[in-house]
């Protein structure tokens, strides 16, 4: 009789090494997190009363100003003169991109892309396939920045990849064992509760990203 | 849990078991560098989910399984777990070189949850409780999971001596 659990250490301890530590860079998790750039937000100092002051002041020049280009519009609008300034971008270049005002359209690409994805799991595929499926959703509704945690429609979503993140853990871990045990039962139940839980974080992606206006 | 504390957990277990979570990654990728990107981008997303992290669950189970994922996403399409080197050649007429070999097929032969199983029970150190938090089953589960990757190379190493 082998005792295989010395030779499964000594054999993996030669296979992978316990590496070094030296690569291990903290700040460079901050960075790709973003958390730098939040603390250094955060870090920003109050501003004193005569800053506070200035500011007000600038503010109420360039509200002043604003309100003279829009009139000044107007007035050519009106005239049948040339429109200038703001006037001229199109309804969608004065939106700020901003995720509070993703379009429908821009969601119903979200749509798309969680069906896809919705697709791949069903199917048991690769977590590469579906973070290329979810950075085409992006590209494709470029509004979905700023990526920021105040922003309620972001963190729904980052919660939304989050349970399809747990689930292809949960699936590639639950497949073969159920295949070759037969708990064929066990397995169509977690996948009934799992697609559960994807639609009800897709519901929450809904709520939180598309305005009352924009719903069908 | 508040969210600064959530992150000050993080880089104590970041400091504490980053060479841990790169010997995992590294056995799931096959290679160091993007091992390590694997696990610089499973802290920055657990970092960016802190917000949305839900206290009852262990913290570092939910780690685990997060950094696991990135790795997973790093690899390319189709790759097979290959870990070390076959044509080592310093290996040749190493009385261990031929263990080695039967360990890295056995490893290469196990299903994907037995593999992850070996791999945090004997590349993280994680007990049976902890590897079944990361995997989400219970810990008998984990128990015969392990017990059976241990009899395949049983299996295997027998077939060896006897011939």
């Amino acid at each position: 009789m082998i005792d295989v659990e010395p030779l499964i250490v000594a054999g993996l301890d030669r296979l992978v090494p316990l590496p070094s530590g030296e690569r291990a860079d903290w700040q460079d998790v901050l960075g790709r997190s973003g958390e730098t750039r939040r603390r250094r937000w955060l870090g920003v100092p109050r501003p004193s009363a005569w800053s506070r002051l200035q500011i007000a002041v600038v503010a109420i020049v360039v509200g002043l100003m604003l309100a003279a280009a829009a009139t000044a519009t107007y007035i050519a609008i009106r005239n049948g003169g040339p429109a200038f300034g703001v006037a001229q971008l199109t309804p969608r270049q004065m939106v700020t991109p901003d995720v509070n005002h993703t379009s429908y359209r821009d969601t119903r690409l979200w749509g798309n892309a969680a069906g896809r994805l919705s697709g791949e799991i069903e199917v048991f595929g690769d977590l590469r396939r579906f973070s290329t499926a979810l950075q085409a959703a992006i590209q494709e509704s470029n509004s979905l920045e700023p990526e920021s945690h105040s922003n309620r429609c972001y963190r729904w979503i980052v919660i939304y990849r989050n349970v399809l993140n747990d689930l292809q853990t949960e699936f590639r871990a639950l497949s073969p064992v159920t295949q070759s045990s037969g708990r064929a039962n066990e397995f169509a139940w977690k996948a009934k509760r799992a697609n559960h839980a994807l639609r009800l974080a897709a519901g929450h992606v809904w709520g939180a990203c598309v305005r009352d206006q924009d719903r069908p | 849990m508040e969210r600064e504390e959530l992150i000050r957990d993080l880089e104590a277990l970041y400091r504490q078991g980053y060479r841990q979570f790169l010997r995992v990654a590294i056995a799931i990728v096959g290679e160091e560098s993007r091992a390590h990107d694997a696990v610089q981008e499973g802290f920055a997303r657990a970092i960016r989910s802190a917000d949305t992290y839900r206290a009852e669950g262990n913290v570092e189970a939910w780690l685990w399984r997060i950094v696991i994922n990135a790795a997973h996403a790093t690899r390319p399409d189709r790759v097979v777990v290959e870990i070390g080197d076959e044509t080592d050649p310093a290996a040749n007429g190493r009385p261990e070189a031929e263990n080695d070999g039967d360990i890295r097929a056995w490893i290469a032969s196990l299903p994907e949850r037995q593999r992850l199983a070996v791999f945090l029970r004997y590349y993280a150190d994680l007990d049976y409780r902890a590897i079944a938090s990361v995997l989400g089953v219970e810990v008998g589960t984990v128990s015969a999971t392990l017990s059976a990757a241990h009899s395949a190379l049983h299996s295997s190493l027998e077939g060896v001596v006897a011939q």
